[in-house]
């Protein structure tokens, strides 16, 4: 009675082990043919400039309004905790600094993954099961360059643009918190950033969205491509991306904090 | 004068397997220059996989395909491109790029062609447009094409590769009688004017029997029978004979 049971208890844990290190595996290769791809010079400017305006541009709005909101709670917040620890001059800083190590890039890149990557996913499952994909190769075209190096070049360097922009729009929700909020001083809450806040902070932030932007492109471009040859598969697929991407950007994200803030 | 002798499509014993399924066992054929050979068999007796085999969009178990004199077998992506350049394929769903115009579909294979001027470029579309039937259509999305129309972008896409092959998978599929008639016709003209050179598959024995010089009947993975259309006709083999009358009596069970 043991024996079966541990039997199929130990090859249900094997195949997840080998499911799981030939997922990543997978992403490895992807990424590799990725690089070798951009040195070989077959980036596809147009449809680059495209998939950048796609990333970048048109989630502009979306992570503008998160990112605004989301520096008004913060600043909210601050406002109080500061206050009752009399220390609310740090509040600006407090809220930059929360914005900029954390909240900016992790926040913008689940917005990208949302949006931009749940998008990818659907559009490449869509081409791979109504054999566009195959039309690509049959016309002498590597799927890999023409779909996932233009995607992959935009989502690494959007996602940091939006990271920045993104983390500069909180700081500014904050302050509007700041104006008004009778516990903040507005002016003090502009002052107090110089005085302490660092600009490598800023930038181990967008560093940090580079990887996670670099995620979301590769985990949705393998989606689309090892989409199943059915229609629901397209929907699984994008969500599985999503899921993945959430996941493996709150994963990277404490592997980076650690490396890089290191107190 | 070589290349006229040997077969232009040859392909050797081979198998594939997908799912644990054997989808072809054994299959061999081999195609002329400027012939129009055609592949019948049920539907899921392997007719589109052996395709895709020869379009390299797949990889055999084992057997061997020459393209031109040219073994297929382990070229990798790269090089497959360079055969690939050979053959057109037009896709049983057409497979149009959804988002581009059919101007942009017909041009995409042309778009890393340094030696054609854009000018250049655009008569060929349009030419080649003008072929299929479809001049003044560059700029409708495929969304607003009929099946037929779909179908003939398509060829006019592979077309302005200006292969030495074409590759169709059920090219007339879905479509009315006339509209299947205009593919057909095509088919024929390409071969008469241009000596392209086409496999043809599909399950529509009369219309194949009416274009194609030799037919293979693939059942059960393997090239049972490869005759000329007469010869099929007349053919006492059980499931040749079955399959070319449509009778639900005999060897082939569904």
């Amino acid at each position: 009675m043991f024996l079966p049971g541990g039997v199929s208890l130990l090859s249900a844990t094997g195949r997840q082990v080998i499911a799981f290190f030939s997922y990543f595996g997978q992403i490895a290769q992807l990424q590799w043919d990725i690089l070798v791809g951009l040195v070989k010079g077959r980036l596809e400017y147009a449809t680059t400039i495209a998939q950048m305006a796609f990333t970048g541009v048109a989630s502009l709005p979306v992570v503008a309004v998160t990112m605004l909101f989301s520096g008004m709670v913060i600043g909210y917040h601050m406002a109080i905790v500061t206050g009752q620890m009399g220390i609310s001059n740090y509040a600006g800083r407090v809220v930059a600094e929360t914005m900029c190590r954390e909240l900016g890039p992790v926040l913008v890149s689940i917005v990208v993954s949302a949006r931009v990557g749940a998008a990818m996913a659907a559009e490449i499952g869509t081409m791979k099961v109504t054999e566009q994909i195959d039309a690509l190769r049959a016309l002498a075209t590597n799927p890999v360059d023409y779909l996932a190096l233009p995607r992959w070049v935009a989502c690494g360097t959007m996602v940091p643009t939006l990271t920045f922009l993104g983390d500069t729009i909180g700081v500014i929700g904050g302050y509007l918190m700041a104006v008004l909020a009778p516990q903040l001083n507005a002016g003090a809450y502009w002052t107090s950033i110089p005085g302490g806040f660092a600009p490598s902070t800023l930038i181990a932030g967008v560093a940090k969205s580079v990887v996670f932007g670099i995620i979301i492109a590769l985990v949705s471009c393998h989606q689309g491509l090892t989409c199943r040859m059915a229609s629901e598969e397209v929907g699984r697929a994008t969500t599985r991306s999503v899921v993945y991407c959430i996941m493996l950007i709150y994963g990277a994200n404490l592997f980076l904090t650690s490396l890089i803030f290191r107190g | 004068m070589e290349s006229q002798r040997r077969p232009i499509i040859q392909v050797r014993n081979l198998t594939y397997t997908v799912g644990g399924e054997r989808v072809l066992d054994g299959v061999n054929l081999e195609v002329w220059p400027g012939e129009i050979f055609g592949v019948m068999g049920m539907s899921g007796a392997g007719k589109s996989t052996l395709l895709r085999n020869i379009m390299g969009l797949v990889r055999p178990d084992s057997g061997d395909i020459l393209v031109d004199g040219e073994s297929i077998i382990g070229l990798s992506e790269r090089e497959l491109n360079r055969v690939r350049a050979k053959m057109g394929m037009c896709f049983q769903y057409s497979a149009l790029f959804d988002s581009m115009t059919v101007r942009e579909n017909v041009l995409f294979g042309l778009r890393k062609r340094r030696d054609l001027s854009p000018a250049e470029k655009e008569r060929k579309c349009r030419q080649y447009l003008e072929i299929v039937g479809l001049a003044g259509t560059e700029e409708l999305m495929p969304a607003e094409l009929s099946g037929g129309m779909r179908k003939r972008v398509s060829v006019a896409r592979a077309l302005v590769m200006e292969p030495a092959i074409m590759l169709y998978d059920e090219p007339t599929a879905g479509l009315d009688p006339v509209m299947s008639a205009v593919i057909d016709r095509l088919i024929s003209r390409l071969r008469d004017e241009f000596g392209m050179t086409s496999i043809i598959v599909t399950h529509e024995v009369e219309e194949l029997f009416g274009l194609a010089d030799r037919v293979m009947m693939l059942y059960k993975g393997k090239g049972i029978v490869t005759d000329t259309p007469q010869a099929l006709r007349d053919s006492d083999e059980p499931v040749v004979r079955q399959f070319v009358t449509g009778s639900p009596v005999g060897p082939i069970r569904v």
